[in-house]
């Protein structure tokens, strides 16, 4: 019955040649469609993922202090000097946090502990930024503070660079500082080691040094020294992909470090510099929402085309199918020739399609064994209709109308 | 062995409100010839299709080679049809797209005879009949008469216990109308095949073992 079936649909598609090549090229059509735009889909994805895997970005996280809320460790001169990050004051966490964040590789690069706080100078009353970092984390604290790119003159800080400073490059204009002067900081001199501009960095201070040669100039504007503490977390999150995740993951761990003796503060209430990643991201993803959805338009039309000329082929040969039945072909036949008939026009198609896609892009395997089964599947699914439609004919019916 | 092919009781069919048959009782002896005439319209197609197995009859019953025919399901019809029943069509009913061998080669197909030896059947019955050089014409290629050649060729070649002939002559000039008849009625007399001719036209009444008249929805 097999050899019987073959014989006969390769007998008709041989025979209605304009029928079989507009069927064939419908799913040619469907499959050429499918090829395309999934390779299109895969490589545009997969070089967005480069770019965003590549792409580390950065926040700072920190907690403001709360309307009518007395900071947790006030400045000897609360209505100039304080913490601050973004010009609102901040309260202090723990820094023995940044380990923990750390430990979130999955999603999180790099951490670094940040002091921030304005002080006010003694002799001529104007007010400055001085921003504490480790410059151990130079990958995070050159992203979001200054980083060795951004000098202007002079070399920037070590580790072993205690008693030395950068100045922000405006800063250092405004106040006719060079490299190699001194500048006096809460009643201490250090040596300008560098000028740097970083631009518009979320963490951007007027000086800049080490940790903990800002923790010891603060202490000395505080009512009670630090005790490992911090008001602002610098994070690299390890790809865009995953930065929500960082962000997510940060607050969590914060939430828990917010020093004990801030009575006012309310978990949940950290906030993070703007993700400016997301924009580039939806656009991205637009793009590609609007390219399956036209891939699948098209290759839905091109399907739906190839089954109407599959149906149409039944119709055409209604009569035919009512003499065969007459003669004793059963049902069963009849649905395997139409389906045969149509798988071989898929399988046909397809191929065209999967030689033509080669053509205009750079087929990727698994997209051409997508286009082939969607193919396929089309194929079985649109002979399926019209067969199902020829096995309900009477022949008796058929035969009296002719 | 039961002496009739056929024994059909209280017959009736109806298409919606129009009733074709009414209470119609056939029967039909082996190996004869049995005439069916009537005007157009009279029915006499029906009575082919519900004896062919082709439609179902309203109401009544039909006894065939001794077992019932219109309680069998469809595929048990169509493997009857492939096996005991031919059928001559009044407008030949050929596959276009298939050429005068494939057209008879089609009864043969889907049952166990290798492609070869039916292909050499197929052959043999249209040679037999004049086409041996026409062979691979499609039917639009052929002329009327041969067409209608092809057509008993297939009816003929799955030796049919019973050849259903719907107005086997209606399309063909006189001449050749009496030679198909000729060929058929020689068929009953060689292989012991059982002829039911529907025709609403004249018919040489000697080759007829029974004639019946189809008239109001009833044999007479």
């Amino acid at each position: 019955m097999q050899t019987d079936i073959w014989t006969c649909a390769l007998r008709e598609l041989s025979r209605r040649k304009v029928r079989t090549a507009a069927t064939v090229l419908g799913y040619a059509l469907a499959a050429g469609i499918a090829i395309v735009a999934l390779s299109l889909l895969v490589a545009a994805r997969n070089k967005q993922n480069r770019v965003l895997l590549n792409t580390g970005t950065h926040f700072m996280a920190w907690t403001p202090v709360s309307l009518n809320c007395a900071p947790q460790n006030p400045a000897l001169d609360p209505v100039n000097e304080g913490f601050l990050a973004n010009n609102v004051p901040t309260v202090l966490f723990y820094a023995s946090v940044t380990n923990k964040v750390v430990a979130e590789r999955n999603c999180v690069k790099a951490a670094s502990p940040y002091l921030l706080f304005r002080f006010k100078d003694p002799k001529d009353g104007h007010l400055f930024t001085v921003g504490g970092f480790d410059p151990r984390d130079i990958q995070v604290v050159g992203n979001t503070c200054c980083a060795k790119a951004d000098l202007v003159a002079g070399k920037f800080l070590e580790p072993t660079s205690s008693g030395q400073v950068l100045l922000e490059h405006g800063y250092a204009q405004g106040r006719k500082l060079q490299v190699g002067q001194t500048a006096t900081i809460a009643g201490k001199e250090f040596t300008i080691a560098g000028i740097v501009n970083p631009g518009v960095r979320p963490a951007k201070a007027d000086v800049y040094m080490l940790f903990q040669d800002a923790e010891a100039a603060i202490n000395t504007r505080l009512k009670k020294p630090l005790r490992n503490e911090a008001n602002v977390l610098l994070v690299h999150a390890a790809s865009s992909v995953v930065h929500d995740k960082a962000i997510e993951k940060t607050l969590k761990l914060l939430d828990g470090a917010v020093t004990e003796s801030c009575a006012c503060y309310k978990p949940g209430s950290i906030v993070t510099s703007y993700a400016c990643y997301k924009p580039a991201a939806q656009v991205l993803g637009m793009n590609e929402g609007t390219l399956k959805l036209v891939a699948l338009i098209l290759g839905l039309g091109a399907l739906v085309f190839a089954g109407k000329s599959q149906m149409a082929s039944v119709i055409e040969r209604r009569r035919d199918i009512g003499v065969l039945k007459a003669i004793g072909w059963t049902n069963q036949h009849i649905t395997f020739q139409v389906l045969t008939e149509s798988t071989i026009q898929a399988v046909i198609g397809s191929a065209f399609g999967c030689i033509g896609a080669f053509f205009c892009v750079s087929v990727l395997p698994k997209a051409c064994l997508f286009g082939i089964s969607l193919t396929l599947i089309g194929g079985l699914c649109s002979g399926f209709v019209p067969a199902f439609r020829a096995t309900r004919q009477n022949p008796a019916d058929t035969l009296r109308r002719l | 062995m039961n002496d009739l092919i056929y024994n059909a009781k209280n017959l009736s069919k109806s298409f919606g409100a129009i009733s074709v048959l009414r209470d119609l009782n056939f029967a039909a002896a082996r190996n004869k010839t049995h005439v069916i005439i009537g005007r157009s319209g009279s029915g006499k197609s029906t009575l082919l299709s519900l004896l062919a197995g082709l439609d179902r009859p309203t109401s009544g019953a039909i006894e065939f080679d001794g077992a019932a025919l219109e309680t069998r399901c469809n595929e048990e019809l169509a493997q009857l049809r492939r096996q005991k029943i031919g059928i001559i069509f009044q407008s030949f009913n050929l596959l276009p797209s298939w050429t005068a061998v494939e057209n008879v080669e089609a009864v043969l197909m889907h049952s166990d005879i290798a492609p070869d030896a039916r292909r050499k059947k197929a052959v043999a019955l249209l040679s037999e009949l004049g086409l041996g050089e026409r062979l691979n014409n499609l039917p639009a290629e052929l002329s009327v008469g041969q067409q209608q050649r092809v057509a008993v060729a297939r009816t003929l070649v799955n030796d049919p216990k019973v050849i259903l002939a719907d107005e086997p002559t209606g399309d063909v000039d006189p001449e050749l109308g009496l030679e198909v008849i000729k060929r058929l009625v020689a068929c009953v007399k060689n292989n012991g095949t059982t002829l039911i001719i529907a025709t609403h036209g004249l018919f040489p009444l000697e080759y007829a073992d029974k004639v019946w008249e189809l008239k109001d929805g009833k044999l007479q």
